[in-house]
């Protein structure tokens, strides 16, 4: 049971290698069905990294074109050193952190009166995973969530993108290591940092207050 | 085991990856420590959180914008290899054409009858050719030439003069070439003068009509010739 298991999983990260080495090939001889696949594939893992990563989500159209338009410019001078995921996630990570930079420097005051059509479409589709039970267990879920949110957004940027990449992307050790450019042992110390100071922010909210104490449940 | 190495070890117990001895040494610590327990149970619930946040789908806009940056990059990039004069030729005659694309049947349409027709005319417009039988292709240029002359005596020496002869074949004027003297002794020039009017010339032709040209004769005795 065990080795077939680690047979499928072998199986399917070479199915994986093997998608994206076609991809990657098919993409430097600007075939226009592997861009289509590209965006298809990616955008949307893409974009919910970087409105994790900003500051100011609405902002994530904007930083997720011009990450798209950095993978269509230097697709060709890809050597393959590193998967195509995490070379997508580098760049995806950089300029985020690097928009995220910019905003700070330039301390934009102004709130926008109407929120952009992308903003309005992002709001009309958005989906609450997993909401079920009662309307009062719905809302609550709802309330955790934008409670998580804003503690997630006030984390230090290095903590920020280790605990999204590792608990929300779910990526591995490996990967996040090499996303950010880091140790694994690097990786590992902000995760624990990351957490430890979402719990903090977290358990302080909740005493303020306790009708919101998050229910223990069991991580997947 | 103590709390800080607990807590060392919770990170990796929340993600379940704790290998096997040091899983139970921790089990056995959180018996005695509910610090430690309530530190697992929130981390664990916090993660579980995380992963429950919801993915927000891209907007529709977005991928469109995505889509127009891949094409127009596509584009380029298989035109990379091909000189720039040569792509930017290329875009100018595909913009052109499309412009144009209306038009294209109709003007193809308009080409190929007006083709059709002339096809069809033309044998009934064709010019034939009739060359006349005494058709006799003439000389780019002839010379004037002697027609007659007036028979008249002259002295033995051969005068030469040089005569401008008109495209009626008439002398207008005359001139002495160098090395006669003859034009010194009245008597003899006014003989000469007298012989010239009395002689006919046929004019010389240019494409076919007459025109002027200089002749130079010699006179000598009765006779007149013509010395070019």
């Amino acid at each position: 049971m065990g080795s077939s298991a680690c047979v499928s999983l072998d199986s399917a990260q070479q199915q994986a290698w093997d998608f994206e080495q076609s991809l990657i090939r098919r993409l430097q001889q600007a075939d226009p069905s592997a861009y289509e696949l590209l965006i298809l594939h990616y955008q949307e893992p893409v974009y919910n990294l970087v409105y994790r990563l900003l500051d100011d989500p609405t902002d994530t159209a904007d930083v997720v074109q011009e990450i798209f338009l950095k993978i269509f410019r230097h697709i060709h001078n890809f050597r393959g050193n590193s998967s195509l995921k995490t070379w997508i996630y580098r760049i995806a990570v950089n300029e985020a952190y690097n928009h995220r930079r910019w905003w700070r420097r330039h301390q934009r005051q102004a709130v926008p009166l109407n929120r952009s059509e992308d903003d309005q479409e992002t709001c009309a589709s958005e989906a609450i995973v997993g909401a079920s039970g009662s309307p009062f267990d719905i809302t609550l879920q709802g309330e955790h969530r934008v409670l998580i949110e804003q503690a997630l957004s006030k984390l230090k940027p290095v903590y920020r993108q280790a605990v999204v990449l590792r608990d929300i992307e779910d990526l591995s050790y490996e990967e996040i290591a090499e996303i950010l450019g880091v140790s694994i042992g690097t990786v590992k110390s902000r995760i624990l940092r990351g957490r430890e100071a979402l719990r903090r922010m977290l358990s302080e909210a909740l005493e303020a207050n306790p009708a919101m104490a998050l229910t223990p449940q069991l991580a997947e | 085991m103590d709390c800080r190495l607990a807590q060392s070890l919770i990170h990796q117990a929340v993600e379940s990856r704790l290998p096997h001895p040091e899983s139970q040494q921790l089990e056995k610590h959180l018996e005695n420590c509910v610090a430690c327990v309530t530190r697992l149970t929130q981390l664990r619930s916090l993660r579980a959180n995380l992963q429950r946040l919801p993915r927000y789908a891209v907007p529709d806009m977005l991928t469109w914008r995505l889509r127009v940056l891949a094409s127009k990059h596509c584009q380029q990039h298989s035109h990379r290899h091909t000189p720039h004069w040569i792509a930017t030729t290329i875009k100018r005659l595909q913009l052109a054409l499309d412009g144009w694309q209306p038009a294209v049947l109709s003007m193809a349409a308009g080409l190929l009858a007006a083709f059709v027709l002339f096809t069809l005319w033309a044998p009934m417009y064709a010019i034939t050719e009739s060359r006349p039988v005494d058709d006799v292709p003439l000389i780019i240029h002839t010379k004037a030439s002697l027609k007659s002359s007036w028979s008249t005596t002259l002295p033995g020496q051969e005068i030469i003069v040089d005569v401008l002869v008109d495209h009626e074949g008439r002398m207008l004027d005359y001139w002495v070439p160098p090395g006669q003297n003859w034009h010194s002794d009245p008597k003899l020039r006014r003989s000469v003068e007298n012989t010239l009017l009395c002689t006919q010339f046929q004019p010389a032709t240019h494409f076919g009509r007459p025109a002027l040209s200089v002749l130079r004769i010699s006179l000598h005795k009765n006779q007149v010739d013509v010395r070019g």
